[in-house]
């Protein structure tokens, strides 16, 4: 635990890592956040004061993805450096222990940090016949979350299961899975929704605990704003057409060959508050709808029930006033100005927080 | 066999990696602009982040012929590459940052007397301080 007790600035400069990676890794976490540059600075001295932060990583109803997520996308880009930040004490699925060792090392850590620690959570939670279908090492997950996050400092629901039930609470939800803010009312909860989420996302929000001590300003499903503030629909490249009446009709018109906008066939992008229209997928590689696909939701609380994914917004139940004041809008042309706006708004409510 | 001998031919049309120009540059300019009003009058840095808006490649040949070449090119290494340039007006400034696997991972436009990343931390000063003594007095061992 010695390591514990060196700043993150020292652990850095024993390893050779100069102040510009510090910042360069500060300036890219505070431009994704949309924290203002000029106090880029200030947070690179204040990360470095901190320790290295307890992280305790518990997988519940999940399929993985999440992790797979997580994991892979943080090597090789300037993010690795969060590993230096923290100490992930405890994940079942990427530790080398098994068995009664890896509880052993939960317990340590737990005892060591009591507190203190930040608990991640991944997968739903089921409730139905005192959560018995879903256990391990003996433990209901329900028993586990409850005795985990009673020393936490507070918590992270990765996921759209972690978050709201997601896939495992999708009807008729055999189990009766819920997310983790039905079972704990009594800390800090942050979710990160999204099947699977965006893993820089994860790198903010980890950062500026770090930085500033406290989870980062979050929505009204307890969301950080810097991410999900904006639609999908919002930021989409595909915007302009959108704005020019210009359709893709089925997935192998001419529309769909050029790119146009997929709200017709069922697009739930105008009413999806997620960062993948910028942050993308896999590095920058892609994301569904530069991949031809329209938006599923995927990080709306319910997505799995609320009628076709193919189904256009104005026609499926997804259509609330919401989603059909978003069509009656159609042909507006707002494109680029409308990204300026959004860029600023998002500004002013991290700026405001 | 490669994806070459398939004859199928995937039109990709007008999509992110598109040429067209969407307008979006010129409200970006407007916003540099305003920017550096504010340095011009003693304000702090500023910069604008480009990776989070949905520029085409258009947009970027809009902004780069709009905003052209200046005095100063430099390269950083730290974690990666940083490119950074000057542009054709002082004061804005053109930083790409690299990852360690050398694929693009943020790129900005500061606006200001330097950007951060060229600017010696005061941390890494002290170090240096510390460390450049030893030049003179134990020779040998900083010969390597």
């Amino acid at each position: 635990m010695k390591e514990h007790s060196l700043t993150l600035g020292e652990e850095l400069r024993r390893q050779g890592i100069s102040r510009r990676s510090f910042l360069k890794f500060c300036a890219g976490v505070a431009s994704s956040m949309a924290i203002p540059a000029t106090m880029v600075p200030a947070m690179a001295a204040s990360l470095a004061q901190a320790r290295r932060q307890s992280v305790i990583w518990m997988s519940y109803q999940e399929c993985t993805a999440c992790i797979e997520s997580l994991t892979r996308a943080f090597s090789p880009t300037v993010e690795n450096l969060i590993f230096n930040f923290i100490s992930l004490d405890f994940q079942h699925a990427l530790q080398a222990a098994a068995g009664d060792q890896a509880v052993e090392a939960l317990r340590n850590a737990m005892d060591e940090n009591w507190g203190k620690y930040l608990v991640l959570v991944d997968g739903s939670i089921p409730l139905k016949d005192d959560g018995i279908y879903s256990t391990s090492h003996g433990q209901t997950h329900l028993e586990s979350l409850r005795e985990v996050a009673e020393g936490a400092a507070a918590i992270v629901s990765i996921g759209t299961c972690a978050a709201y039930g997601g896939v495992g609470a999708a009807r008729p939800n055999p189990t009766g899975a819920v997310g983790v803010e039905d079972i704990i009312t009594d800390k800090p909860i942050l979710n990160v929704p999204g099947c699977p989420p965006i893993p820089e996302v994860m790198t903010g929000v980890l950062t500026s605990f770090l930085a500033f001590g406290e989870l980062p300003a979050v929505d009204r499903l307890k969301r950080p704003s810097a991410f999900f503030s904006d639609t999908i629909h919002d930021r989409c490249y595909r915007r302009p057409f959108y704005d020019q009446g210009k359709f893709a009709k089925s997935f192998d018109d001419e529309g769909a060959r050029k790119g146009w906008c997929l709200f017709e066939v069922g697009c739930k992008g105008p009413i999806t508050h997620n960062a993948c229209a910028t942050m993308k997928f896999n590095q920058g590689v892609s994301w569904p709808i530069q991949s031809g696909h329209g938006c599923l939701g995927c990080s709306e609380p319910n997505f799995w029930d609320k009628d076709s994914f193919y189904k256009p917004l104005s026609a499926g139940q997804w259509g609330s006033a919401e989603g059909i004041a978003i069509a009656a809008a159609a042909g507006v042309a707002l494109g680029a100005a409308s990204a300026v706006m959004s860029r600023k708004n998002q500004d002013k409510i991290s700026g405001g927080k | 066999m490669s994806l070459k001998d398939i004859p199928v031919h995937f039109d990709a049309g007008p999509g992110p990696a598109g040429s067209e120009p969407t307008g979006m540059a010129e409200a970006l300019l407007r916003e540099v602009a305003a920017h550096l009003l504010t340095v011009a009058r003693g304000g702090e840095r500023q910069i604008v982040e480009l990776g989070n808006l949905p520029l085409s490649e258009g947009d970027f040949q809009v902004l780069e012929d709009r905003l052209g070449r200046g005095e100063v090119a430099a390269e950083v290494s730290a974690s990666g590459r940083t490119e950074v340039h000057e542009t054709a007006f002082p004061g804005v400034w053109w930083v790409k940052y690299y990852n360690a696997g050398d694929q693009p991972a943020a790129q900005q436009l500061e606006i200001g007397t330097v950007p951060m990343i060229l600017e010696a931390h005061p941390e890494d000063i002290q170090a240096s301080a510390e460390r450049f003594s030893k030049l003179f007095e134990e020779p040998e061992r900083n010969s390597h």
